[in-house]
């Protein structure tokens, strides 16, 4: 299958394997030695990831921004390309979202904000 | 039976989202320093809105996207930026004002002062958000939305000349004041195209499950219910120019909008008046704090949905939170109620192009619409109205600035 990277990865909705949404491919890692033609190694998600798609001020004002607010989340978290099922309206990847990093923020949010409020 | 159902309640639904503090307010503003003059201002905005709700039902029923995340998906991220932070602040001001409406209408009913029930109005707002599903929110608004034909009855009781109110739907230009009439104008099509009416409609979309077969039933109840809501707005400016402008009144604040019913149904009208705009502003923050909900969760690929726990989407549940804290903060600033009114809803008009431009590439895009892609009269019409709306924005809003 031919695919436009940009086109029909980059910015598409992320699900694991029970279809729950993880989040959008917010960057394409790639690999490339001299004697073989470039690969696709990992889709990034992430603060950091988003941050260095910006123009330089803003940039380095959200970047800084990321780490303040989420040290543990400085690096961008990385999926295996081998690990994604189907391409189409949304990217499905064979992970179990539920304890996968790229919930991260969405279960800090719940555990020290959202959980706190009764009726929740 | 199921599809006159649905379309019933399409139409029930845009009533509570299109009557809301903005239409009220600009249209009442129109009435008493223009008489019918600003009719068409409404008639322009109306029209735009129905082909842009309309699009957004269709986009959402075709692609199975929402409005917020076919940008992201079809733009990209960091262009996907510059709507979604326009959009947010412009959220963050209208709520203010709608917040600011229904302070006042329950400062008219109990005689205690406005800033004080921000607090307690952005909380019953919220808690409906926290404990209710979409279809509560959604439906209940609608129908308790209803009262506001009242003013629909107001107008029809004072005997307009319907031949005037009928000519003065075609634009003309201003016999006086023409800064002030132009800043009118542009108000009432911020007012009517309400940008986060279109993130909340396709996002009922997607969580309703449409599909093609919907398109034709869309395009129905985007057609009447909007064009409902649009007279609703008409009966309000005429409302205002026959109790208005015999009187000489000149709207300065916003409790003179609430005598608007009194001269035509006594004290009955008073507490209609207060009942209408109350519940208008209270069902207009709900939309409101959901679509900059759905906006950024949908934009950054998030859990979403108004029908699952709070703790199951918490992201989402926060951001709704957060823009219901912000309105009320605004509020109990103590800023002028009337005056953010005016300039967000002018303000809006001129960012629509920020949000309706891309909105309109996707529309004429086969890759999410398919063989569902617009025609050119729906793109005509909305490039002229919008383009209308941007134009008389950047020219009167500064004026009204330095003038006031």
């Amino acid at each position: 299958m031919e695919i436009a990277l940009v086109r029909d990865l980059l910015d598409k909705q992320l699900v694991d394997r029970n279809g729950e949404p993880l989040g959008r491919v917010d960057g394409i890692v790639m690999s490339y030695r001299a004697d073989a033609p470039p690969r696709i190694t990992h889709v990034e998600l992430g603060a950091q990831t988003l941050a260095r798609r910006l123009p330089g001020p803003f940039r380095r004002t959200v970047a800084w921004l990321g780490r303040r607010l989420s040290p543990r989340a400085s690096e961008p978290y990385r999926i295996e390309a081998d690990r994604i099922v189907h391409l189409g309206r949304v990217v499905k990847i064979d992970i179990d979202g539920t304890r996968s990093a790229a919930r991260e923020t969405e279960r800090w949010v719940r555990d020290h904000i959202i959980a706190r409020i009764p009726g929740s | 039976m199921k599809k006159l159902l649905e379309i019933t309640l399409g139409i029930v639904t845009s009533i509570g989202g299109f009557l809301e503090v903005g239409s009220l307010a600009t249209s009442a503003q129109a009435g008493a320093a223009f008489g019918f003059q600003l009719i068409w201002a409404i008639v322009l905005g109306t029209v735009c809105l129905i082909f842009l709700v309309e699009m957004s039902g269709r986009l959402a029923a075709v692609s199975k996207q929402t409005l917020a995340g076919a940008m992201r998906d079809r733009f990209g991220y960091p262009f996907f930026l510059v709507p979604l932070v326009a959009m947010s602040v412009l959220a963050l001001l209208v709520m203010a004002s709608e917040l600011g409406g229904l302070c006042l209408a329950l400062q008219l009913v109990t005689g205690i002062s406005f800033p004080w029930w921000a607090p307690v109005g952005a909380f019953a707002a919220w808690l409906l958000l926290w404990k209710g599903t979409f279809s509560v929110v959604e439906k209940g608004a609608s129908l308790l939305g209803l009262v506001t034909i009242v003013f629909v009855i107001a107008a029809f009781k004072l005997h307009p000349d319907w031949g005037r109110a009928a000519h003065a739907a075609l634009p003309s230009m201003p016999r006086h004041e023409p800064m002030r009439y132009w800043f009118i104008a542009v108000s009432i099509l911020g007012a009517s195209i309400a940008p986060y009416l279109l993130y909340f409609y396709s996002a009922g979309a997607v969580e309703d499950k449409w599909n093609e077969s919907d398109v034709p039933v869309n395009r129905v109840s985007a057609t009447l219910g909007m064009s409902f809501g649009g007279g609703l707005a008409i009966a309000v400016l005429i409302v205002a120019a026959l109790v208005f402008v015999p009187r000489g009144i000149r709207i300065e604040r916003f409790d003179q909008i609430a005598l608007m019913l009194t001269s035509v149904m006594g004290r009955w009208g008073f507490f209609l008046f207060a009942a209408a705009l109350g519940i208008a502003c209270f069902g207009a923050m709900l939309e409101i704090a959901l679509s900059v909900a759905y906006l950024v969760a949908q934009g950054f690929g998030w859990k979403w949905s108004e029908d699952a726990r709070p703790r199951d989407a918490a992201r989402f549940s926060l951001v709704y939170t957060v823009t219901l804290v912000g309105g009320a903060l605004i509020v109990m600033l103590g800023v002028d109620p009337l005056a953010i009114t005016l300039m967000s809803m002018a303000l809006t008009g001129a960012l629509l192009p920020i949000a309706i431009v891309p909105f309109l590439i996707l529309m004429n895009d086969s890759r999410y619409v398919g063989k569902y892609g617009n025609g050119w009269i729906s793109n005509a019409v909305v490039c002229a109205i919008v383009g209308l709306a941007f134009v008389l924005a950047v020219v009167s809003i500064p004026l009204e600035v330095m003038g006031s």
